[in-house]
């Protein structure tokens, strides 16, 4: 019993961190040292410290069923079903798996054996109340058996557990407000997303839209092809799930923070429930996107020389694809709409994105496609455009009479097009 | 003294020969082989290990006997030589044909590994690309062959038959990287600018881990991937998945 005390009662204690607010809120804020101080502590309230971070204000949220610190539970139980139930079985099965260790131990009874890491400290606090319960006489062996069986099947990362995994694996990038600022962050080209404008690039949406959980775990498994952003595949779909999870939050507050920074500058003063109601918006804008999906008229056709000539025309004609005037004639990047010459009389790129970056048009010979390869991807980013950039969405762009400027037909033809240009493709043989 | 020297020598000795008696079974070894070259390869590694256990027993018992003896004569002067040709020629010949064993025979092996004859018939199978610090995959898709529209791109995981020949082209887009497959006992740099042949047949189906073996930035540690290989009928129906995947509208994101 002892043993099985000592084996629960490790704390772990990781560096501390707090969350700091962007320049631009700082700036905002200049003249009321006083009002920064109260709106910092108020965002803590409302989102928590990076190592406990949790949705505080669900008050009114939680009539409607949604508790966005439990996307795995149905709204009965408390949660918000954001994960469905085919997934969940996909999650328990791996969960079997993962603890397989800890299962075994508790099927034996030695309860002793189970240790939860220092990595899930939500997980080891709940597997750690237990014990402690066991041990006051208040749990019996086969309750604590059965109930720390189903703790385990049944994991699903609180957002505490998602901090301490985002601190070890994304937050030398991503930085710890999610601000695309981390140490290891500066050395990178492209910069690492800055998750605080809710603007994501690579989604399956019409745009304006905030990324599905989908859209997240589909860059989490997949990674960016072509920039530091690597695959996170060797993590558990769960734990994908949770920093999915946590990617929303650190959004939402970004996102909450930068609104009333700019209200601030504008009234002078924010309202008692700005946070409330400005953080019930932006999640809002994120339960939204489930309905943007963008879905092609027909499926993918498969790639014929007609198909790519018809590409070819419409990705010249200044009246239909027009996308030349950036990705220039042989799609090399390097249109004249894309560069302008500076005050100082260079050449230099004539567009900033929404994180305030020089950014050229993508070099489509090198067959690099950040958001996925299959062509109902590259459909989507000529559909919708890329947020956050130049790129138009085509695929919403009207004619006078209301058609569509570029008809779905159309859109996979330019796809077909611009997979022809991939030089970098191994030649055939 | 000198008993407690020379019982030190022995029990080192035992002790290291004990150690590498025991590892296997406490898995302490190599892991599991899975290709075929992989149980070519461990023939020579367990060869070449009791050549260097043989040598390591005899310098530690000629030590043992040397520590004995020398403690022994108090009295005695060393007695000074100059050179031995026989001696010298003995063992210069003993090593020299001990590694030249070792060159013969290891050859097949490396022929297997290498030799552009045994590099299987037809294209690659998948072309490997590696970046800093990602693996991503080029399969060749139902055709068998790349440079066709349907080709497959994966990340993470590179998917291939299990029990038949599979050719890759490994390419790297920025520094050095170093494909390394424990488990099917092969490892090949990826240099940028060239691109590098590998061939091997993995004898059953399984999941293997791949990793970078060459540190290549700050993520090096995080370059991690998969190799799955599947049976033929398996394969061919993950194919058929990822070609429908190819084709789709969209629709499976909609719900």
């Amino acid at each position: 019993m002892l043993l099985a005390l000592s084996a629960c009662e490790f704390e772990p204690s990781g560096p501390s961190r707090t969350y700091s607010v962007a320049p631009e809120t700082r700036a905002a804020f200049e003249t009321d040292a006083a009002a920064l101080v109260a709106f910092e502590s108020a965002l803590l309230g409302a989102f928590g410290p990076p190592e406990h971070p949790r949705y505080a204000l669900v008050g009114d949220w939680k009539a409607a069923g949604i508790d966005p610190n439990r996307p795995d539970l149905a709204p009965e139980e408390g949660g918000s079903a954001e994960i469905d139930a085919d997934e969940l079985a996909r999650i328990r099965a791996e969960n079997v798996r993962e603890f397989a260790p800890e299962l075994e131990a508790l099927a034996r009874g030695d309860f002793e054996d189970v240790t939860v890491s220092a990595r899930r400290p939500a997980l080891r606090r709940t597997w750690q109340a237990l014990c402690e319960e066991h041990a006051r006489g208040g749990l019996d062996a086969a309750m604590l058996r059965s109930r720390g069986t189903a703790l385990f099947t049944e994991w699903y990362p609180a957002l505490a557990d998602s901090a301490e995994l985002y601190r070890v694996e994304c937050l030398h990038c991503h930085g710890v407000e999610g601000g695309g600022d981390g140490p290891s962050g500066q050395f990178l080209e492209p910069r690492p997303r800055d998750f605080r404008h809710g603007v994501f690039k690579y989604t399956a949406l019409t745009q304006p839209a905030r990324p599905r959980r989908d859209d997240l775990l589909r860059t989490l498994h997949d990674g960016l092809n072509g920039t530091s952003m690597p695959s996170f595949a060797r993590l558990t779909l769960v734990e994908r799930h949770g920093l999915a999870d946590l990617v929303r939050l650190l959004s939402i507050r970004g996102e909450v923070e930068r609104r009333l920074a700019a209200t601030f500058a504008d009234e002078g003063e924010l309202e008692e429930d700005a946070i409330a109601s400005e953080t019930a918006d932006v999640f809002g804008k994120w339960r939204e996107s489930a309905e943007k999906v963008v879905v092609a008229e027909s499926d993918a056709p498969l790639s014929t020389p007609e198909l790519v000539a018809r590409g070819d025309a419409l990705f010249h004609d200044a009246t239909k694809g027009n996308c030349a005037s950036c990705h220039g004639d042989h799609g090399a990047g390097d249109g004249p709409a894309a560069w302008k010459i500076g005050l100082s009389g260079v050449k230099e790129p004539a567009y900033l994105d929404a994180w305030g970056r020089p950014i050229l048009p993508r070099d489509l010979r090198l067959g690099i496609y950040r958001g996925g390869a299959r062509p109902i991807d590259l459909y989507r980013r000529i559909w919708s455009g890329i947020p956050g950039t130049p790129m138009p969405a085509l695929g919403t762009a009207k004619k006078a009479d209301g058609t569509p400027a570029v008809p779905s037909a159309d859109v996979w033809a330019l796809v077909h097009y611009v997979r022809s240009l991939d030089s970098n493709a191994v030649p055939e043989r | 003294m000198r008993h407690a020297a020379v019982a030190l020598i022995l029990l080192l000795l035992v002790g290291v020969l004990a150690f590498f008696a025991v590892s296997p079974e406490h898995g302490w070894w190599l892991p599991p082989s899975a290709s075929t070259v992989a149980t070519e390869i461990d023939g020579l590694f367990d060869a070449i290990g009791i050549v260097i256990a043989v040598g390591f027993v005899l310098v530690m018992v000629l030590l043992a006997w040397a520590v004995w003896h020398g403690a022994q004569n108090r009295e005695g002067r060393s007695r000074s030589t100059h050179g031995h040709t026989g001696l010298e020629i003995a063992w210069t010949a003993a090593v020299a044909a001990v590694l030249v064993a070792i060159a013969f025979g290891q050859l097949p092996t490396w022929a297997a590994l290498r030799d552009p004859a045994g590099k299987p018939a037809g294209g690659p199978t998948a072309v490997v690309v590696a970046q800093q610090w990602s693996w991503r995959f080029e399969h060749a898709g139902l055709d068998g062959r790349l440079g066709t529209v349907d080709d497959l791109e994966t990340a993470f995981e590179l998917v291939v038959p299990a029990g038949e020949p599979v050719l890759l082209e490994l390419r790297s887009r920025d520094v050095i990287h170093s494909f390394f497959v424990p488990e099917l006992r092969l490892k090949q740099d990826v240099v940028p600018g060239r691109s590098a042949p590998l061939w091997f047949t993995i004898s059953e189906p399984g999941t293997f881990e791949l990793v970078c073996a060459e540190l290549c930035g700050f993520g090096h540690y995080a370059m991690a991937g998969r190799v799955r290989a599947l049976p033929r009928a398996e394969y061919d129906m993950w194919l058929a998945e990822r070609a429908r995947d190819q084709r789709s509208r969209g629709s499976e994101d909609a719900r």
